[in-house]
């Protein structure tokens, strides 16, 4: 599943999760805020189900009904490889363009 | 019903299990975002979708054997009921070719005129996708079977081979023009390949009936292959609440459908018999009568492979986290 302007929705859950634990509506938040794509509620759960299953992120201690999940180190791990990736593209895209 | 109802009844759609774990903080967050004024038709949307997602794929679902058995047999009961359900029509499909006058490549290939009709075109791509489908199911069934067996003694994994094995066959006895759905498929496969270039319809009988007796063994594969999937389904420790009632449906739905088919086979043979005789003798003059209906019922056949597919491999997902986690509580237990 991809968000409207292509990003892969857990990619933007783990960049929202890298600056710290974050509960669900914290996250729906950010991420409206810095990519400007707004995630259900069933998209952003399905895509916690899935990272957690795979051990990129953590529930923390629950703050009453909210559960704030956090970046595992695996998730960092992962995080950091595709935004790397991500970057890559993005230069060589950029400097094609740029040679046109 | 007001908005807070209309999301607790979208949220009691999603799996027991995702509920028990997800369902209160999905609840916040859905409270959270109304009071923020977000519409409930998106909100509601989401949430289909999301439970959708977590059923049929099982995102989330932890590693729990319990949980896995009875995932595996929603599963198999699904897929054993689209099977046994699709039988009968397998066999319409194979018995009608409904096609005759659909070959279009048949025209291009020997210059004999041909019409074209819109059912005989759906019907001769849909068969060819039930190939397809057919042999993608079995490699399911056979690797769910696997799955089910502790790991090590997966001796079998061989057999995924076969039916693929068994559908180039029957692609090849098609290109060859065997009798294995005669006509209008051979003539669009070999339309599709470049096998017609080097065999000419009929060129080589010997080796066309060759082909045609492993192709049969497509067919059987998937007739043999629903009842794999009930001996299968009996070997996943699945408790024995819906299953055998989902079996003997589908067994039913099975043995009446087929008796039909039969039925309306002798029918249009009688039928047949009193017209003139056909220019060319085959199943597919016979039930020249019966044509019409070749096309819905073959893409019948197609929508049942593809739920019987889909619920394999979810069986097959779910025996084997069953498989995984009984082998490492082995390995714990293990002092070695």
């Amino acid at each position: 599943m991809r968000t409207r302007h292509g990003t892969d929705p857990s990619l933007l859950v783990m960049a929202s999760l890298a600056t710290g634990p974050k509960h669900g509506y914290a996250l729906t938040k950010d991420i409206e805020a810095f990519s400007g794509s707004s995630l259900g509620p069933g998209t952003l759960y399905a895509c916690v189900a899935r990272l957690e299953e795979r051990g990129l992120v953590e529930p923390v201690a629950a703050e009453g009904r909210r559960r704030p999940y956090r970046l595992t180190a695996a998730g960092q791990v992962e995080l950091r490889h595709r935004l790397q990736e991500a970057q890559q593209v993005a230069r060589v895209g950029l400097a094609r363009l740029e040679v046109r | 019903m007001n908005r807070r109802a209309l999301v607790a009844a979208a949220l009691r759609t999603y799996p027991r299990w995702w509920r028990d774990r997800y369902g209160e903080e999905m609840a916040a967050l859905c409270d959270d975002l109304t009071a923020e004024g977000k519409p409930a038709s998106r909100l509601l949307l989401s949430l289909c979708a999301g439970a959708a997602t977590a059923r049929i794929r099982g995102t989330g679902i932890p590693p729990v054997p319990s949980l896995h058995q009875a995932r595996a047999r929603a599963a198999l009961a699904v897929a054993a009921m689209a099977m046994l359900a699709a039988v009968p029509l397998l066999v319409w499909a194979c018995l009608t070719t409904g096609d005759r006058e659909a070959s279009v490549g048949r025209h291009v290939l020997t210059g004999q005129p041909s019409g074209f009709s819109l059912a005989g075109e759906v019907a001769l791509w849909a068969k060819l996708a039930l190939l397809v489908l057919a042999a993608a199911l079995v490699v399911q069934l056979v690797g769910a079977w696997g799955a089910a067996r502790p790991a090590g003694r997966r001796r079998w994994s061989v057999l995924r081979w076969a039916p693929v094995a068994c559908t180039l066959a029957a692609l090849g006895a098609a290109a060859v023009r065997g009798h294995y759905l005669p006509e209008g498929l051979s003539t669009h496969v070999t339309a599709a390949g470049a096998v017609a270039v080097v065999y000419r319809p009929g060129a080589h009988p010997a080796v066309a009936a060759a082909f045609t007796l492993v192709a049969w063994v497509a067919v059987g594969l998937v007739v043999v292959s629903s009842a794999a999937l009930v001996l299968l389904a009996a070997r996943s420790r699945a408790e024995p609440t819906c299953l055998p009632r989902a079996g003997r449906i589908g067994w039913r739905l099975s043995v009446t459908g087929t008796l039909a088919a039969l039925g309306a086979m002798v029918w249009a043979a009688g039928v047949s018999l009193q017209s003139p005789p056909p220019a060319h003798g085959s199943y597919a003059v016979v039930t020249s009568h019966l044509r019409p209906w070749a096309g819905p019922l073959a893409s019948a056949v197609l929508v049942l492979a593809v739920l019987a597919w889909v619920g394999a491999a979810q069986a097959r997902k779910s025996l084997r986290v069953v498989a995984d986690v009984d082998s490492e509580a082995r390995r714990a237990g293990d002092p070695g």
